[in-house]
């Protein structure tokens, strides 16, 4: 099927209710049952059609009731407050999962949610460091998330862990952080020491973009890894922006 | 410091839900850790005694998170090693001949409240880490399966690993799905909880590859 040309490519931050490391990455349960957290991601490279979506940042908090893929979920988008109303109907569209096919992350997601809350648009201040395992993003008035290395509990020691998902259509390898966040309004939450994650995704009508979705082609990740990105695939340019 | 090396595959299974919070350092899923690690060993030696072929299986018991102590473990040793051998994989099991943290044995061992006096049988171990099975027999004392993931909606294997930057028993681990029973000095008895498959490959000062 031929869809609108589009890609939205940068770094991406969220945190989940879930411990360290969450389960449902392993498609195991949630740690306490439900899911509820937030995410964001900055676009350092995107379009839709004509539409240049650059620069712009989006976020989301949500809540499962249980496992994500029993449904009934609720969300709500945050938009950059600087978008165009051309930039906003791209990203809409984006997030709402059309011109992609089924299986890609907006859809997988959308097919769990059954309230979508109307969406804001605000400023979204997004700090993502991969060296330092250090990120977060603020939505003033509306949430905010910190995600800080996950330590050792004996020594203090930073722990760096990565999930690496061969196959997964929302990240293929991602830092493993430390998460503390809140959100106020209709999707309330405040969490401390829960799961946080910092990876770097490229999405368009097909999915994830493999090429470009692992932070190994990131320079900064020092971390062994398989699955090696060929250097003349990196992309120095964008990835210098990830801090 | 005697040098020794060991390069295994393993297949570990807990008690705690896939992908194990403590591979995170956060708390086990269900309050306290319950494994069974059991290792087929390629190659190795302890100063100048082989371990290439033999078979180690461990059972181990926490009342609570592993970093808390008060541990009980149990060491089942290949019938087949020699006594040499024997006391070589005992050395190692116990975090000896090791520099301190830079093991799983070693960091194990300091969380050991009780090491029960260790069996010698005959040990099955088939694993293949990259397809994500396998199976463990000790007659009368552990029996353990392991098989990939599956999602929970379209049934398909899910593949996904664990890359641990300062690990100190993998670097590189494959996650599955393993259930398991051990009916000796330590009873457990998991059910599709944590499989733990991994090639490692340590030494005096941990991680060698």
């Amino acid at each position: 099927m031929a869809y609108v040309d589009w890609k939205i490519k940068g770094p991406k931050i969220g945190a989940c209710s879930c411990d360290h490391g969450c389960p449902c990455e392993f498609n195991g349960l949630p740690s306490e049952g439900l899911c509820e957290g937030l995410e964001a991601q900055r676009i350092d490279e995107g379009w839709f059609g004509d539409v240049r979506l650059d620069g712009l940042v989006f976020a989301a908090k949500f809540r499962w009731p249980g496992p994500v893929h029993e449904g009934r979920g609720t969300v709500q988008a945050v938009i950059d407050k600087r978008a165009t109303p051309e930039q906003i109907d791209a990203l809409s569209k984006i997030l709402d999962g059309e011109e992609q096919e089924p299986t890609t992350i907006f859809n997988i997601y959308g097919s769990t949610i059954e309230t979508e809350l109307d969406p804001v648009f605000s400023d979204i201040d997004f700090d993502c460091n991969f060296q330092t395992g250090t990120g977060g993003f603020k939505v003033e008035g509306v949430m905010e998330l910190k995600l800080e290395p996950i330590r050792n509990p004996v020594t203090g020691a930073p722990h760096p862990a990565k999930i690496v998902l061969p196959t997964g259509f929302e990240f293929r390898e991602a830092d493993m952080a430390s998460s503390s966040f809140k959100a106020t309004g209709g999707l309330a939450f405040d969490r401390t020491r829960c799961y946080g994650m910092l990876t770097y995704a490229a999405y368009g009508p097909q999915g994830i973009i493999e090429s470009e979705s692992s932070p190994a082609h990131n320079p900064m990740i020092r971390a062994p890894t398989k699955t090696h990105i060929d250097d003349k695939e990196r992309d120095d340019d964008t990835l210098g922006n990830t801090s | 410091m005697t040098p020794w090396e060991i390069q295994a595959d393993e297949l570990v299974n807990c008690n705690c839900a896939y992908g194990c919070p403590c591979q995170f350092n956060a708390l086990p899923t269900y309050g306290n850790c319950e494994a069974i690690a059991a290792y087929d060993i390629k190659k190795g030696h302890f100063g100048d005694v082989k371990l290439d072929g033999l078979r180690v299986v461990g059972t181990f018991w926490w009342p609570g998170p592993i970093h808390e102590g008060e541990g009980k473990a149990h060491f089942i040793i290949d019938e087949r090693a020699d006594e040499d051998q024997r006391a070589a994989l005992l050395s190692i099991l116990s975090g000896d001949h090791t520099e301190p943290g830079k093991t799983i044995w070693n960091v194990f061992a300091a969380t050991f409240a009780e090491v029960l006096e260790p069996d010698f049988n005959a040990i099955a171990i088939d694993v293949d880490v990259e397809a994500r099975t396998g199976k463990v027999h000790v007659d009368g004392l552990v029996e353990v399966t392991g098989e990939p993931i599956k999602n929970p909606v379209t049934g398909e294997e899910h593949r996904a690993r664990i890359d641990l930057e300062d690990g100190f028993e993998y670097s590189v681990a494959e996650m599955g799905s393993a259930s398991g029973k051990s009916t000796g000095p330590i009873p457990l008895e998991f059910k599709d909880s944590y499989g733990q498959f991994a090639h490692i490959h340590l030494g005096n000062n941990g991680i060698m590859g």
